[in-house]
């Protein structure tokens, strides 16, 4: 419990942690202009929109509060989701109104899946019907672009991903300084301003019975002077899909793309019969600093102990070993307690797992191949000395040492340079490991000294297995506290009284017939 | 039917102890820790025993240093027969059997020629602890060599045939015999080959018989039946290993006794973590029986209620027996 804890509260640290240092901060400014020729003229801007990615720090400022020659509220539209503040005007006259946005955009990769919604039938209606000023759908240009497409495509898919195509690559920019006239405009002259491209894709979306709509936006950027963007959102597969072919992002948009108005192309918008004149908007983009306790988040503190991660790189190898060594020892009693795998010494397999993660496992295999006859071989050879146990062993640890030692030097002689780190297989494991197969032979025969040695391997391999697993190695030494779970499995396993999988099958004769 | 597995719900209706159980139920729960030496160290198990009164194999003599081995043949001038074995040894380690001498050569049971320096050598591996628990250092016990009582000679190969109770809060629960063979090597282990037999507790007669978990009905090498052997002085085997659990103060124990031709059962070693083979040996799992034992009252512990919850047991016994038979 402990263990789960502290992992969570250490993960959920460390993520705010990296999250105020590596999230995108920037102020977005609305400065609009306009005159009002009559008392009660409206104005009506739109907020950005916040989702899993963007969030707002504080509430906006509006530079229009207090002014008593404007009154304002809030709206939200329906089924755009829209927020709009909209600006009544009491008097006519010049007007100036500023706003300002701080938002906090979650770095790392957008989500591909929007949220599934529902779309009513008047809702399909709404987002499949003509607008003459924008999106003309009943019109001639238009059904002859379908019929373009007729027999290219089978599924709704492919067909948007031809219009798509179509919008983006085969419609090309306008020369600089012209423009393009509307939707039936861009698709005489196949040249295309951002907005009309988008319009035009809205347009062929819609005419082909996909219900489009527009999306206005920022991409966000440092600029003092910065272009609203206008891309669109096609509803596919329950839900609706960005689809930029200014750009040519399809199907996601990066996470700098900040929705401000869905269903439109204005991020700032006056309407008859109130409308306002000399309409003149300016949007502006500044990047903001990261909260200063985030700088200072690697000041020198004793927790900073438990943070393993800030040792040098050169440690971290021998860290993550230490660290998975408990895994091999709970891989170990499980095998013993849980299974019944019998092994040679309780933790040789956990660390000739270990050493042959730390050299590379060939190396490893032959170090402890040489090792293990070299061990033999002398076992035999003293035997007829008839040592003391203790003289025993330290010769056979000798000849180890002498073996591996000349080995090293012979291979590097051969100049194939071998990987120091197998040297360091636990040599004196090894010595007594001898010493015990040697008895186990003697006195309990092959067979028993060969099933120890299989289960000794069979362990050692799962442990390996586990212990080579880059993601565990780095998942541990970024959270230790791991190991309290490690602690609580032991126990588990140390309290375990249920039968051992081996004693399934020792005592399958004794089953009682009659109990059953 | 013959199945691969048996599942876990069957094995616990069969009352089968698992090793887990046994360490975690049973051996944590009745044998205080530093209780073990008494059984872990045949010496102080032997002291024990003579204190009690219970009969062990004689010892000739004790060597604890390696200036002990250098004075080795003198101390035991005179004796043909004897046993070396480590006094903190496990499952038979380091255990050599003389059957006789002639000068300074001698000669095992299976006609293996042992030299003074190779008896040296042995003793020194004894003493530098080769064979022990822990592998410190240990002392050799040179002993009395059993001569196996003539009614178990025909069934015992190359070896002497033990046999061990099992006591749960010094009540005997279940008794097998071990009958060493030619495969074995001369040794009452199970998993090398030796047989089981299982004892029943009243009469003292063996039934059934094991080998590496097969029933078997006649000893492989001599083909003489196994069951229905009579354990000599049976009760007096008995009376001895409640005696024995008393004085060693833990809860749940093995015995290990031979039998003399001369002097009877006596006390081989006792064990502090027994082995779970006697349920095969049995056929039956041992859990109901020390379930019983440990619902009794503290009068069926002692004395006459011991014999009659004894008696108790071995009816249950019997009637499992039976019952597999009739299947």
């Amino acid at each position: 419990m402990v263990g789960l804890l502290s992992l969570w509260v250490r993960s959920a640290q460390r993520d705010a942690a990296r999250r105020s240092l590596e999230d995108g901060l920037w102020r977005l400014t609305y400065r609009v202009s306009f005159t009002a020729p009559t008392p009660g003229s409206e104005l009506r801007l739109a907020l950005p929109n916040v989702d899993d990615n963007i969030s707002l720090d504080g509430e906006p400022d509006f530079f229009d509060d207090g002014d008593p020659a404007i009154a304002s509220r809030m709206v939200k539209l329906t089924p755009s989701g829209t927020r709009e503040r909209v600006i009544t005007v009491k008097r006519e006259g010049d007007y100036r109104v500023m706003a300002e946005f701080d938002l906090r955009v979650r770095s790392g990769s957008p989500s591909a899946d929007g949220k599934p919604t529902h779309l009513s039938a008047n809702e399909r209606a709404r987002y499949l019907r003509h607008e003459p000023d924008s999106l003309p759908v009943n019109n001639r240009s238009v059904s002859r672009v379908l019929a373009e497409a007729e027999g290219k495509w089978t599924t709704q898919e492919e067909l948007l991903e031809w219009l798509f195509e179509y919008c983006a690559v085969q419609i090309k920019q306008p020369a600089p300084g012209s423009q393009s006239d509307g939707v039936l405009g861009v698709l005489d002259s196949m040249v295309a301003s951002p907005t009309d491209r988008a319009q035009t894709f809205a347009t062929l979306c819609r005419a082909a019975g996909m219900p489009a709509r527009l999306v206005a936006g920022f991409e966000l950027r440092n600029s003092e002077e910065v272009e609203q963007r206008v891309w669109v959102e096609v509803f596919r597969q329950n839900t609706w899909t960005p689809f930029d072919p200014e750009y040519g992002y399809s199907r996601v948009m990066p996470v700098d793309h900040v929705v401000t108005r869905r269903d439109g192309r204005r991020i700032v918008r006056t309407s008859l019969p109130n409308a306002v004149t000399n309409l003149k908007t300016r949007y502006a983009i500044v990047r903001r600093a990261p909260a200063a306790d985030a700088l200072r988040a690697d000041m020198k503190n004793p927790l900073q102990v438990f943070d393993l991660t800030r040792m040098p790189v050169e440690m971290h190898e021998v860290l993550k070993l230490l660290l998975l060594l408990p895994m091999g020892a709970l891989v170990t009693a499980l095998f013993r307690n849980v299974i019944g795998v019998p092994t040679f010494g309780t933790f040789a397999p956990a660390l000739f797992a270990a050493s042959f993660v730390y050299a590379d496992w060939i190396s490893g295999l032959v170090v402890l191949a040489v090792v293990l006859s070299a061990g033999f071989i002398g076992r035999t050879l003293i035997e007829r000395l008839r040592l003391l146990m203790v003289p025993r062993l330290s010769i056979i640890l000798t000849t180890i040492i002498l073996c591996v030692v000349f080995g090293v030097s012979a291979l590097d002689y051969l100049e194939l340079t071998p990987s120091a780190n197998a040297v360091l297989l636990p040599l004196v494991i090894v010595t007594t490991l001898i010493e015990r197969i040697y008895v186990t032979i003697e006195e309990d025969g092959v067979t028993n000294a060969g099933k120890l040695a299989l289960g000794t391997v069979v362990v050692a391999t799962c442990c390996f297995l586990l212990l080579g697993w880059e993601a565990v190695g780095r998942t541990l030494l970024v959270y230790p506290e791991i190991h309290l779970l490690t602690i609580a499995a032991f126990i588990a396993i140390g309290r375990y009284t249920g039968y051992r999988l081996v004693e399934l099958w020792r005592f399958r004769d004794l089953v009682d017939p009659s109990t059953n | 039917m013959q199945r691969f597995f048996a599942s876990p719900s069957d094995l616990r209706a069969s009352g089968i102890l698992g090793i887990n159980r046994r360490n975690l139920s049973y051996i944590i729960d009745s044998n205080p820790r530093g209780l073990y030496p008494r059984v872990d160290n045949k010496l102080i198990t032997k002291t024990i025993c003579e204190a009690n009164g219970i009969p062990v194999p004689e010892t000739y003599n004790v060597l604890t240093s390696h200036g002990d081995v250098k004075r080795f043949p003198e101390a035991i001038r005179g004796r043909n027969d004897f046993v070396v074995k480590p006094a903190r040894g496990a499952a038979g380690r380091g255990v050599l059997v003389i059957g006789e001498s002639v000068g300074n050569l001698y000669i095992t049971p299976g006609g293996r020629r042992v030299t003074v320096s190779d008896l040296r050598y042995h003793l020194s591996a004894v003493l530098s602890g080769l064979y022990s628990l822990g592998g410190g250092m240990d002392a050799a016990i040179v002993e009395h060599r059993i001569v196996t009582h003539p009614v178990l000679q025909s069934v015992a190969i190359e070896g002497t045939p033990d046999i061990r109770v099992i006591l749960y809060r010094c009540v005997p629960v279940m008794a097998m015999v071990r009958l060493p063979t030619t495969a074995s090597g001369g040794r009452a282990n199970l998993h090398q080959g030796a047989i089981a037999a299982a004892v029943d507790m009243t009469t003292g007669r063996t039934f059934g018989g094991v080998s590496k978990g097969r029933m078997v009905d006649v000893h492989p090498d001599t083909e003489v039946s196994i069951s229905g052997i009579e354990i000599p002085s049976w009760d007096q085997l008995l009376d001895a290993s409640m005696r024995l659990a008393e004085a060693l103060e833990l809860g749940y124990i093995g015995v290990d006794f031979v039998v003399d031709a001369e002097k009877g059962p006596v006390v081989l070693e006792a064990n502090a973590r027994p082995g779970l083979a006697i349920q095969v040996a049995h056929r039956r799992g041992i859990r109901p029986a020390l379930e019983r034992v440990a619902a009794a009252t503290p009068d069926e512990l002692h004395g006459k209620g011991r014999l009659a919850l004894i008696a108790e047991i071995t009816d249950e016994a019997r009637r499992h027996a039976r019952r597999r038979e009739g299947l």
